[in-house]
């Protein structure tokens, strides 16, 4: 009888927890979901409104001349953030056709769509938005590594990671003979549920390549011209250094690369 | 032409750094047709003894590289030219599995995604066309080929900069993050493309430790559960693509960064 009641208390237990999961994990408040054609959903997350440290001292392990000088960067407004990398199903929901190279074959999960080009998404985006589902656009390199870093100041997210030790368990990225993208939302997400920030495809953001402004900043559009946008993130053909929040890289606006997508921002 | 240009100042640059000479042997090479406008080229390859594997002070050497030993090669053989291509794999299996087969000339992209297994399976039917006898290179005759007579960590020497090891080899900084046609970079001193770099190449041995004393035609280990391939690949940094760098994979998985290379056993009259 007492080891009965022991048992049932247990159960009790374990269901209260799962409960108390339940509402605190799923459905979070902070999270906005689209359907495309086809019931295909697009998930949000809410960033808000805030300040960081933009760019890198150059003391940072890794860290690239064009991520000085570091600057304080205001986002003036919250904002929805894609909560995955545009997945090839999406593209598919929008234009009738995946470009990637890297196909399902049949595995579970949805890969990240890639050999899309910055133009090329402008097309998708013009499409997606003529949908009366929300406005969408890509998010400038100011919000990304804004919510990339997710309140962090480190190399990382999760820390400044010398050795790459938790690396692995928050990103895709170069692992000899493994030569491939991977299904989105497979690594842990950053702090404010966001997953393959760093890793699996580079992202386009919306900006040109340039330098810096030395001086503090509110929401930052990049240089007026330039000959190639800024990607981020790195990706799983990377070394980890290119993994690093405030790492920059750009591409020329009609190049197409396997290991290069994007995320979307919603627009209110 | 501007690419042409740089191609030919890296090119006679080569020459005067290393003295590299591209020892073309008479009537070496051998031209085969899989089907029609399908050919692949092989290559006669000397008998000779060379140092396989490592010294233990080569920047970048794993363990299993190895005691450096001295191996025989007592018969001469004809080692593919180029990577087996996906033209050539879809002209012998009527499919291909290639990840990479995207842009305008997909189908002269090497072969890739295709395990050991596949392989083998390639090669069955290629060898039921009567045009010559096919075969997976050794380990040991793929690093003879391979080194070409270096002893280096790479056939062009000791070169790791990525600026002037594009110029021989795709590999991971200067790929874009996909297979290249084969044969664009410089071939080594025996005239073989791509042996490092663009794919790694399935060899016929099991994976195993090495052993020290001299030998004559290794095979490898008689068991084992991995597949050695060799070379390094469009995915792969400088480090991997030196010529004594081994690496391995269980038989039946595939990989977008592994392909193969054949080696002609012997003609068939025709």
């Amino acid at each position: 009888m007492k080891k009965n009641s022991f048992s049932l208390l247990i159960l009790m237990l374990a269901c209260f927890t799962f409960i108390v999961n339940k509402v605190n994990g799923q459905l979070p408040t902070n999270r906005k979901t689209v359907f495309l054609p086809g019931n295909i959903p697009v998930y949000f997350i809410r960033v808000e409104q805030g300040s960081f440290l933009m760019g890198t001292k150059l003391s940072e392990t890794g860290s690239q001349p064009d991520e000085a000088p570091q600057h304080k960067v205001t986002i003036s407004r919250e904002f929805y953030l894609g909560q995955y990398e545009v997945t090839q199903s999406q593209w598919q929901a929008v234009l009738g056709e995946n470009p990637s190279v890297f196909k399902h074959n049949g595995i579970s999960g949805d890969l990240p769509v890639e050999m899309v080009s910055w133009n090329d998404i402008q097309l998708f985006l013009q499409k997606l938005n003529s949908f009366g589902i929300g406005i969408f656009r890509l998010p400038t390199e100011a919000e990304w590594e804004y919510a990339c870093r997710a309140g962090g100041s480190d190399r990382f997210p999760w820390g400044n990671d010398p050795e790459y030790k938790f690396l692995g368990e928050y990103a895709w990225f170069y692992s000899r003979a493994e030569g491939k993208s991977h299904p989105v939302g497979q690594k842990k997400p950053n702090a404010w549920g966001l997953y393959d920030m760093q890793g699996n495809v580079w992202e386009w953001c919306v900006d040109w390549y340039g330098k810096y402004p030395a001086d503090s900043i509110t929401d930052p559009k990049g240089v007026e011209h330039g000959n190639e946008h800024i990607i981020r993130g790195g990706s799983w053909f990377n070394e980890p250094e290119a993994l690093r929040s405030a790492n920059r890289h750009r591409h020329p606006v009609d190049s197409r690369q396997t290991n290069i997508g994007f995320r979307l921002i919603l627009e209110q | 032409m501007k690419t042409r240009l740089i191609l030919l100042i890296s090119f006679s640059f080569s020459f005067m750094s290393w003295g590299h000479e591209v020892e073309y042997q008479n009537d070496s090479i051998i031209s085969i047709e899989i089907n029609s406008g399908v050919p692949m080229h092989f290559r006669w390859i000397k008998p000779g003894v060379f140092l396989m594997g490592t010294p233990g002070i080569e920047e970048g050497r794993d363990p299993d590289e190895g005691p450096l030993h001295e191996v025989t090669i007592s018969k001469g053989f004809y080692m593919g030219i180029n990577e087996v291509t996906q033209a050539q794999w879809k002209a012998v299996t009527d499919s291909n599995p290639s990840v990479f087969q995207q842009g305008k000339i997909p189908f002269d992209r090497p072969v890739e995604s295709v395990s050991w297994e596949d392989c083998i399976r390639f090669i069955k039917i290629l060898n039921k066309k009567g045009i010559g006898l096919f075969r997976l290179p050794t380990e040991a005759e793929w690093e003879y080929a391979c080194r070409a007579g270096s002893e280096t960590p790479f056939y062009w020497g000791n070169e790791k900069n990525p600026a002037l090891v594009s110029s021989y080899a795709w590999g991971n900084s200067w790929s874009y993050a996909t297979t290249h046609p084969v044969g664009q970079k410089l071939p080594n001193a025996w005239g073989l493309y791509d042996m490092s770099g663009n794919v790694w190449e399935w060899c016929s041995d099991w994976y195993g430790d090495y052993i020290e004393n001299q030998q004559t035609d290794p095979t490898g280990p008689l068991n084992g559960t991995e597949k050695v391939f060799r070379g390094g690949s469009w995915y792969d940094f400088p480090v991997s693509l030196r010529s004594g760098n081994r690496h391995r994979h269980v038989p039946d998985r595939p990989f977008t960064s592994i392909g193969l290379r054949l080696v002609m056993e012997k003609e068939v009259p025709r």
